[in-house]
């Protein structure tokens, strides 16, 4: 719809006239007039269960069973800390929208063309039941189980029926099956923090927002919870409620390529950064902390006794030490590669130079008059909030610029205390709520969760050393060794439940495309969702889960929802779409199939399940006062309390670092990292590819200094979080298409160069596919940067247009479209935001 | 004209994040289509980029977003405009109705409206907007998008009481028109980039 600019029609209407002629009542001519409360709308409570953090509580009206309208949690005074509101953001207050799309599965299918062509007939429950479990059993019994490969997918976080409570339960029924580690969100995060801080938990056990309360620096690396995290409860609200709540005058720096919705004029600066490029900048400002002398007189002390590689006097140290223990990892340590000589190019390091302010700036785009500004403000904090997020990790040198960002928060010495963080992401309180156990799992290695679309062409081949195998019990930490680590077989079937990382949310979708058409290496696809996602589109069996608001379960807050926990026991009076099931009926037709019935439920229905978990659930929270039975909590509806403390980060260990050692090799924090000296002494890493024990700024293939891509390709292409979806979750959502729209973000500077005029569609493209879009011109972004928000539809043309790079035009402004399949080095990672694009006129 | 009550909103522009819950809560209530925006949120974005020969930047980017509905202007030249008196400013708490009988979709009111307030429904063609969430005021509840929002950057009551409350705020800032065109029922908190010079860069999405 075309719109008029304000300040234009405010020019033109220069005149106040005065109105006359009001009516003076209206009540008979009103569009909607008052309507007492309709006695049959009924009220239930149910939770939006998507993976950003949150799960807000989702209040249901309906009549006749079928949805009237939404609204949000309204049921307290909103005291803030006290009693504050979980106000669900645009998506939550969509899903009248969502719940009814036109795309909703209704039935079970089966495919009758080429994978992926979305061409389906539908069969009956029993058919379906009847031969998955068939291909369940015959596939374990021919490859064996860690054939039978389960995706990752989070897009429906129940407490109870869960894809990975019910799904797993059915396939250790069946044997076990083969598991991932970590997630796309944050595997560089993990292995950042279990290679410096030790445990893979450390990632979201950064001190409390409400520490910024206590802070008078704020240094925030990709950090946008205004975004990321947008409940009216979440860490988006508890970071503007902190600084609101700051007296220290705090400065607010923010070093992102985009002017992010967490500024909005509540930043100090916007240090605009080149993506990839954080550890650069920040080994500039470390530099000026060392060079100045300002860490021998005020962190020295703090590195000696707590970390494990400043300097080569400590690297000596810890080398004899466990030399002495016959410990494996002595004999890969390497005494001269130390953070001190590394900073300084000194040693070793002679040759590569110093990481001076004037060699960053010219690389990460910021000025080295504001490296030393920040600089000079660091030094001078009394207690600095750093934080590093998720957008850093997931580069191809995402740990690196993760632990350079920790290296910051280390050198200023002043982690445990108050008002200070370790760079990590913050910890959030948490509803502590039982669940339906998905049994034991047999097989006992994992595979990084990036890596499943090359197991299904080599899985055979991969092992610990090769490709990140993993052994099951091996844990949060990396004391064990998992070298020896070995899958034996390839994917051969693939369970994808609640989640479109089979083609839209994993890399190279064209490529994956390819892989997954091959109906002769992975044997069965299964999907179970509510709507025909693009990954529902690549089934060969595909189920209609019934939606939150259809459901009755129970849920958590979630992961990353802020100071304040909360539950919601869900009920519904809606009539479900078509024929959907639950997951937990639906694997337990299966497992009825399998001959497993009895043991998949136990005797119970869904029903008494939840009244279980709600009973072990009362239990853990003896601190609140919750009603005697799940039939009264679902009148209730939501129940919330507030962490009881702040937290402050390695409070314990600094404490006493005796008693509360890390669950690193050496039990402190490691600037060197033994296990990854372990790791780069005995892995075999592709060509180019770099595992060190240091904290370093690496280049990457198609990062900012990748001049040979750059030579066709000279935009680099990033990805963000979309206000609009949750990763890819309400693509479908007509409203929020609307509200948000998908468009490529390019600064005005690089749309001249290209006659581009604001809104016209363009094609974004490098090798591996073509993109199109509006073009979206704005300030917003650095230069030399184009941005697109993650998670739209992996659509190629139905009319078979294709793009610049010789593929079908993706109409769906798929963002993987353009990624590439590349683990990184350390964890095979997925380098998402590491790609190099071309724009031009579509 | 004097109205026994006059209603208004407050907008705090330096919380507002642009999220669209407000939007998005409006539109849930009476099930407004795509291209009918009761409430929409514009975002004014400006500021200069200078790039050194060194590949580092200088710049002063800013944004901000402003939330809007309709302002039930105390001269309401929607009103004004309108040659069928569809469109009314209620007396007994100020908010600006469409009769829809009365309305023939000649639009004069939206072009009138310095706030795109005036939401033509294409399909229907009668003009459409704000109507204040009278039925939930009767009712002693706030307007769906006040309640909606997940910052707490939108108040709704008399202005009488919002004006204990907030004074009369910043006066008004981009992308907002002079408030002496309408006199517009609206409150704001001022971002702190209130005075700067930009343009809105979300027609798309208004």
């Amino acid at each position: 719809m075309e719109r008029r600019s304000f300040l234009k029609a405010s020019a033109a209407l220069s005149c106040a006239a005065t109105v006359v002629g009001c009516k003076t009542s209206s009540d008979e001519a009103n569009v909607n007039p008052p309507t007492p409360p309709v006695a049959d709308e009924v009220v239930n409570w149910s939770a939006c269960l998507v993976n950003c953090g949150s799960n807000c509580p989702i209040k249901v009206f309906s009549r006749d069973g079928v949805i009237t309208r939404i609204e949000a949690d309204h049921e307290t005074t909103d005291e803030y800390g006290v009693n504050h509101q979980i106000r669900a953001c645009a998506r939550g207050r969509s899903l009248k929208q969502r719940t009814y799309a036109p795309d909703r599965l209704t039935t079970p299918m089966k495919r009758v063309g080429k994978r992926g062509e979305g061409k389906f007939v539908p069969i009956s429950w029993d058919e379906a039941y009847a031969e998955i479990a068939a291909k369940l059993q015959s596939v374990a019994q021919e490859y064996g189980n860690e054939s039978i490969y389960f995706n990752y997918g989070t897009g429906a976080y129940y407490g109870f029926a869960s894809n990975t409570a019910t799904w797993g339960r059915l396939l250790n029924l069946n044997g076990g099956f083969l598991m991932h580690h970590w997630d796309y969100s944050w595997a560089q995060v993990y292995s950042a923090c279990m290679a410096t801080y030790g445990d893979q938990w450390d990632s979201i056990g950064g001190s409390s927002l409400s520490e910024i309360e206590n802070s008078d620096l704020f240094v925030g690396f990709g950090y946008n919870p205004n975004e990321i995290r947008q409940s009216g409860s979440g860490e988006g609200y508890d970071f503007i409620k902190a600084l609101e709540a700051n007296t220290n005058n705090i400065d607010v720096y923010m070093i992102d390529p985009k002017y992010t919705d967490s500024m909005r004029g509540n930043e100090t600066k916007w240090l605009a950064i080149r993506p990839g490029t954080d550890a650069a900048l920040i080994e500039a400002i470390i530099y000026q902390m060392i060079n100045s002398g300002w860490v021998d007189s005020h962190a020295k002390s703090f590195l000696d006794k707590y970390c494990v590689g400043y300097d080569q006097t400590s690297l000596e140290a810890t080398k004899a030490d466990l030399e002495a223990k016959g410990d494996r990892h002595a004999a890969h340590i390497d005494v001269t590669d130390n953070y001190h000589d590394y900073i300084l190019g000194l040693g070793k390091y002679q040759t590569q130079g110093a990481r001076t302010p004037e060699w960053a700036e010219s690389i990460c785009g910021v000025t080295a008059d504001d490296i030393l500004e920040l600089a000079d403000k660091i030094m001078a904090a009394k207690a600095p909030y750093i934080i590093v997020g998720g957008g850093v990790n997931r580069h191809a040198n995402g740990d690196q610029n993760t632990r350079a960002a920790y290296m910051l928060a280390i050198m200023t010495g002043k982690i445990g205390t108050p008002g200070v963080n370790t760079g990590a992401m913050n910890s959030s309180y948490s509803f502590p709520m039982s669940s339906m156990s998905a049994g034991s799992n047999p097989v006992d290695v994992t595979i990084p969760v990036f890596s499943w679309s090359d197991a299904i062409v080599r899985g055979s081949e991969f092992t610990g050393t090769t490709d990140g195998v993993r052994f099951a019990t091996s844990g949060t930490n990396e004391l064990a060794d998992n070298n020896a680590a070995k899958l034996n077989s390839n994917i051969k079937v693939i369970i994808n439940a609640s989640g479109n990382t089979l083609i839209n949310q994993h890399s190279d979708s064209n490529g994956t495309a390819a892989i997954l058409q091959d109906d002769t290496l992975c044997e069965m696809i299964i999907v179970t969702d509510c709507w025909m996602t693009s990954s529902a589109k690549f089934a060969d069996i595909l189920l209609p889960d019934t939606t939150w608001l259809e459901s009755e379960d129970v849920a958590n807050d979630s992961y990353a929802s802020g100071q304040m926990a909360y539950a919601t026991m869900m009920s519904t009076s809606l009539t479900p779409v078509g024929d959907s099931k639950s997951m937990y009926d639906i694997c337990a037709g299966i497992a009825e199939k399998m001959g497993k019935g009895a043991e998949y439920t136990e005797g119970r229905s869904g029903r008494e399940w939840c009244e279980k978990i709600y009973d072990e659930t009362k239990a853990a929270n003896s601190d609140i006062s919750m009603p005697a039975t799940y039939s009264e909590a679902q009148e209730v509806g939501v129940f919330r309390k507030y962490a009881p403390t702040s937290n402050i980060a390695l409070h314990s260990f600094i404490a006493d670092p005796v008693a509360n050692p890390r669950p690193t090799v050496t039990g402190k924090i490691e600037i060197y990292s033994l296990s990854n000296a372990y790791k780069a002494g005995t892995w075999t890493i592709k060509d180019g590819d770099i595992i060190s024990p240091l904290p370093k700024y690496i280049v990457t293939a198609e990062g900012y200094e990748d001049s040979e891509s750059a030579k066709t390709y000279p935009l680099q292409l990033c990805g963000f979080h979309t206000k609009g979806r949750t990763h890819s979750s309400y693509h479908n959502v007509p409203w929020l298409r609307e509200a948000i729209e998908d468009a490529v973000w390019m600064n005005p500077v690089d749309a001249n160069t290209r006659g581009l005029n604001q809104g016209e569609l363009i094609h974004l493209y490098n090798d591996r596919g073509t993109v199109e879009l509006p073009v979206r011109i704005t300030s917003r972004v650095i230069p030399g940067v184009a941005m697109l928000g993650q998670g739209g539809w992996y659509t190629p043309d139905p009319d078979g247009r294709v793009g610049p790079s010789g593929h079908v035009i993706d109409i769906g402004g798929c963002i993987n479209t353009l990624t590439k399949y590349a683990p990184t080095p350390i964890v095979k990672g997925n380098p998402q935001h590491t790609n190099r694009a071309q724009v031009s006129k579509a | 004209m004097t109205t026994n009550v006059q209603y208004g909103f407050y907008i705090d522009t330096t919380k507002c994040t642009g999220c669209k819950a407000c939007q998005v809560a409006c539109k849930d209530r009476k099930d407004i289509p795509v291209g009918i925006n009761w409430r929409r949120v514009y975002e004014y974005a400006g500021g200069d980029w200078v790039a050194n020969a060194n590949g580092t930047f200088n710049q002063n980017v800013f944004a901000y977003y402003t939330s809007l509905g309709c302002n039930h202007c105390n001269e309401p030249v929607c009103v004004k405009a309108c040659p069928t008196g569809a469109m009314h400013k209620r007396r007994e708490d100020g908010l600006v109705h469409v009769a829809s009988q009365l309305c023939i979709g000649c639009s004069s009111c939206a072009r009138a409206c310095p706030y795109d307030a005036p939401q033509l429904d294409p399909e229907r063609k009668v003009m459409t907007k704000c109507d204040g969430c009278f039925e939930r005021l009767a009712e002693g509840k706030n307007p769906s998008c006040v309640d909606s929002c997940p910052l707490r950057a939108i108040d709704f009551d008399t202005m009488d009481n919002l004006k204990q409350k907030y004074g009369n705020g910043d006066g008004h800032i981009a992308p907002l028109p002079p408030e002496s065109i309408t006199s517009p029922n609206l409150i704001i908190k001022a971002n702190v980039n209130g005075h700067r010079d930009g343009d809105i860069i979300n027609y798309s999405e208004v």
